[in-house]
């Protein structure tokens, strides 16, 4: 399977959900992005990335305290009126972040992109 | 009542450290969740504040919901940081969703946000909406 850079996905993402409030390519480890976009002005990439990558560690660690020996498939917060989606990458290296309006994006609709997307990203 | 030198996990029974109003709160929360989900895995109720567990039951000794307590409520004090940043102002968190590889835990703040409802169910048994909507109901 071909797989493609950080950039590209969100490159991707944004052709099929032009209307995303946020999304971003987030390195696992260090909580930094590689890569992100939104249409807001006011959008931190930096701090969001560093808070979801805590999301996504300290879930990780609820797992392996319970011994429950399973991997993390994607973790969604749902807002006042905002969907917010993490997605592991295969190796869980690097996970996508893509916050969209509810009124605009189903969470189906969201999953699947980024799921689709995270398959393929390296 | 859990004894903690004891340290063992009770099955398919209620338990919790709160005592009074809050707790019979919570074991009704739990047992009308019980009535919709009788599979489910597990539940639980935590207090914000202390990271206590309020209530919580648990189908399986594999699961103990008291080891999520503190970790939820990090979680959760994380997510609070985070939407005070200016571009998600007025956000609140309705629910937070981890789908696991045979699991759907489903964190779902209740009362202002004073407690923290933390359901597992298992993927074969049920879907994410059909959860997300059974709390929707009960949890609030």
């Amino acid at each position: 399977m071909s797989t493609l850079t950080p950039n590209q996905v969100i490159q991707n993402i944004l052709k099929e959900l032009p209307s995303l409030v946020a999304v971003a390519v987030v390195e696992t480890e260090t909580g930094m992005p590689l890569a992100h976009h939104s249409n807001l002005a006011s959008f931190d990439a930096e701090t969001a990335a560093a808070y979801n990558t805590e999301v996504v560690k300290q879930k990780l660690k609820a797992i392996q305290a319970l011994k429950l020996n399973q991997t993390i498939q994607d973790i969604l917060l749902t807002l006042t009126d905002q969907l917010h989606l993490l997605k592991l990458s295969a190796d869980g290296g690097k996970f996508i972040y893509l916050a969209v309006n509810s009124a605009d994006t189903n969470l189906a609709m969201a999953r699947q992109i980024v799921k689709s997307q995270a398959a393929v990203l390296n | 009542m859990r004894i903690p030198f004891l340290n063992q996990l009770v099955v398919k029974k209620i338990t919790g450290d709160a005592v009074g109003a809050p707790r019979a709160d919570a074991e009704t929360l739990i047992q009308h969740l019980l009535r919709e989900l009788p599979e489910l895995v597990t539940v639980a109720v935590v207090d914000m504040a202390s990271s206590k567990m309020v209530a919580a039951y648990t189908a399986t000794p594999k699961f103990d919901p008291y080891k999520l307590t503190a970790r939820s409520t990090d979680l959760f004090r994380g997510l609070q940081r985070m939407l005070a940043a200016p571009w998600l102002q007025g956000q609140q968190v309705t629910d937070l969703v981890v789908v696991l590889d045979e699991q759907l835990h489903c964190l779902r703040p209740v009362g202002q946000g004073r407690q923290i409802v933390y359901l597992v169910v298992r993927l074969a048994d049920t879907n994410m909406s059909l959860v997300r909507d059974i709390l929707r109901r009960h949890a609030f």
